[in-house]
């Protein structure tokens, strides 16, 4: 066993080394998200070893020719593995590694803010310059491992800015793995609800989206309407070949059965499609066909209208069909319009940005605001912010319905990973359906308010933001505070 | 020249794609310029009977007959979506406006027909069939009338709001 000692915040750090050569075959996996929570509860951490190969990895490594800068050969005895169980000046605490991490010492040195000086000390002492950086940067490598500590010692007495071994770190992937059970109704407290009321047939729900399969076993029977907006489909409101978006969404509402149940399972659909795909994977919209959609749909007794929609120009003919439903709906007592914020963590883009509506964004099984580096490992996307965020609900991970065959999101009519506020959307709109259900005399402006003084803090909040709304969706307290509502 | 619509009570601006065009695919059906439309390659499909081509796939000679039939219409973009314009346009109303909307109608130097006309709507079509003067009209009504919306009808091509990987 060797060990490496570097200064770093003032400190000098001793850790012991031992050659990647000598790494066990099986490191501990990468944990799951579950483990991972486990684990900041204080629970032991599981390791599930998987196969690691040293030669394999350094062959991989040195396909970059930046990499075989700082890694001369093939030879796994060329780098070292630090043992994360520190035996620092300042504390000496045995913290367990990252499971399936690995951090790895390489021939070469950081060093920052030295002087021709100091460099040409290095050089006398056997370091070589492999690159120089941004800001006064330089890469030194050396002959070997052993050679990292003195090198160091020897910057650091020297009084650069700073000098430090320079490590490669290997990170097991975050899976993207859905948690094995539905979280989400748990998180919103869907049974309390549940215990006033699962829905009432005559509260109906309008899905505006590319489609619903208004066949769907989970679904069928909850169609009262249909309509195609955009295509040539008439009375009948089905996606084309693997639009699953509607489908996935009118699920979250209304699905009925055990294996996916909606928010709202008793309460009835209308499936209005308003978007077809352009053959390109985009979304086709036609203004004055989503507003006519949004006319028909309160015309015909919404009571809620989910749209997990938007982007693009903005366009009065829409603001004012939706206008019209808030205020003309349920003969004048208005229909909750829910609008999705949308998926780019940017300010949110028209129709979520109009005032007055539920607009919906995104929250995790942590209960954290979705963004791109929020803990659920879907970095690809987060929730947008802006004055109209009205609150947030789950939108990872949600298991809802799906359209059949390989065209789905899955294959056997049902999904386990629908995401987006596309997901968070209705799943508010179940919730004032609930409402709704629970006590038909709420205007839908007693609706918003009540969604929003019902919603839970959440990341600390003290009251409104931009990001989080008025909180996350707690269908359970909504749907209370509903019944009691005079 | 800078094209601009009006929402909310504010003027948006689109910007031009000059190397798109969107074209009546279902229009040319009866015409002699069915095959010609045919064998263009489509970039996207759009309700209406309409298609979005790349300008450069069409010869000049089929652009200008094709423009010729009213056939051709111009691709703008906002922000992250394509819109394209129809030659048709809608006035919604508000109590008293009904009049004033009107008299903006015939002092418009775009000729219209009115094909739609209730206390709260009226639906416009430019007589020449262009687009353009569809957005002329529609915004030479708001500029001078002020009823609650005048606009032209688009058709918008948008990223899908999906998220699945």
């Amino acid at each position: 066993m060797a060990t490496l000692r570097y200064p770093a915040h003032g400190t000098e750090h001793t850790f012991t080394i031992t050659p990647l050569s000598a790494t066990p075959a099986m490191t501990p996996a990468a944990p799951s998200a579950r483990a991972r929570r486990s684990r900041a509860e204080g629970a032991a951490t599981p390791s599930t070893p998987v196969a690691f190969d040293p030669t394999s990895f350094v062959t991989a490594l040195r396909r970059s020719e930046k990499m075989r800068s700082r890694i001369p050969s093939d030879d796994p005895r060329q780098l070292a593995v630090v043992h994360v169980a520190s035996t620092s000046r300042r504390a000496a605490t045995m913290r367990p590694q990252y499971a399936g991490a690995l951090t790895i010492v390489t021939p070469s040195v950081i060093v920052e803010g030295a002087h021709t000086a100091d460099i040409k000390a290095a050089r006398a002492a056997g370091a070589r310059i492999i690159d120089e950086g941004f800001d006064g940067k330089a890469l030194l490598g050396v002959d070997s491992i052993a050679d990292v500590t003195r090198i160091c010692t020897l910057l650091a007495k020297r009084h650069v800015g700073s000098v430090t071994p320079n490590f490669l770190r290997r990170f097991g992937h975050t899976p993207r793995s859905a948690p094995a059970r539905a979280w989400a109704h748990a998180k919103i407290r869907l049974s309390a609800a549940w215990k006033i009321t699962k829905g009432s047939a005559a509260i109906r729900v309008a899905v505006l989206d590319e489609g619903v399969d208004t066949s769907h076993p989970a679904l069928k029977a909850a169609v009262v309407a249909q309509r195609d907006f955009i295509g040539d489909k008439g009375n009948s409101a089905k996606p084309d070949g693997n639009d699953a978006h509607g489908t996935a969404c009118a699920g979250i509402i209304l699905a009925r059965g055990v294996k996916a149940p909606g928010i709202a399972p008793r309460c009835s659909l209308i499936a209005a499609r308003i978007a077809m795909d352009d053959g390109s994977g985009n979304w086709v919209f036609d203004d004055y066909a989503t507003a006519d959609a949004i006319d028909w749909c309160w015309r015909n007794d919404a009571a809620v209208l989910s749209n997990s929609w938007g982007g693009g120009a903005p366009s009065d003919a829409i603001s004012r069909a939706f206008g019209r439903a808030r205020t003309q709906g349920r003969g004048g007592k208005g229909a909750v319009v829910c609008i999705a914020a949308g998926n780019d963590q940017i300010p949110i883009d028209f129709p979520g940005n109009l005032n007055g509506y539920v607009t919906v964004g995104a929250s995790n099984p942590h209960d954290e605001r979705k963004t791109k580096s929020s803990s659920d490992g879907e970095n690809w996307w987060g929730s947008n912010q802006g004055a109209t965020m009205w609150l947030l609900a789950p939108g990872v991970f949600i298991h809802t319905t799906d359209i059949s065959g390989p065209s789905g999101y899955a294959t056997d009519g049902y999904t386990n990973t629908f995401n987006g506020t596309s997901s968070a959307t209705p799943h508010v709109a179940g919730a004032a359906a609930l409402m709704l259900s629970a006590n038909p005399n709420l205007t839908a402006s007693d609706v918003r308010i009540l969604l929003s003084s019902t919603a839970k803090p959440i990341m600390r909040q003290s009251g409104w933001t931009k990001e989080l709304g008025h909180g996350r969706l707690d269908v359970g307290a909504a749907v209370a505070g509903a019944k009691k509502h005079a | 020249m800078q094209r601009y619509f009006y929402a909310d009570g504010k003027r948006h601006d689109l910007d031009a794609v000059g190397d798109r065009v969107a074209i009546d695919a279902r229009g040319a059906a009866s015409t002699e310029l069915r095959d010609v439309v045919r064998a263009l390659p489509v970039a996207s499909t759009l309700p209406s009977g309409m298609v979005i081509v790349e300008r450069s796939a069409i010869a000049k000679g089929d652009y200008d007959r094709l423009s010729s039939a009213g056939l051709v219409q111009p691709v703008y973009r906002y922000g992250e979506s394509l819109v394209v314009l129809m030659p048709e346009v809608r006035v919604e109303l508000d109590q008293d406006q009904h009049g004033a909307a009107l008299d903006a109608v015939n002092a418009s130097r775009v000729r219209a027909q009115i094909t739609d006309n209730t206390p709260e709507r009226l639906s416009l079509r430019p007589e020449s069939g262009k687009a353009e003067d569809a957005l002329d009209l529609a915004n030479f009504i708001y500029e001078t009338a002020r009823p609650a919306a005048s606009s032209v009808r688009m058709i918008q091509v948008v990223p899908k709001r999906g998220v699945q990987k």
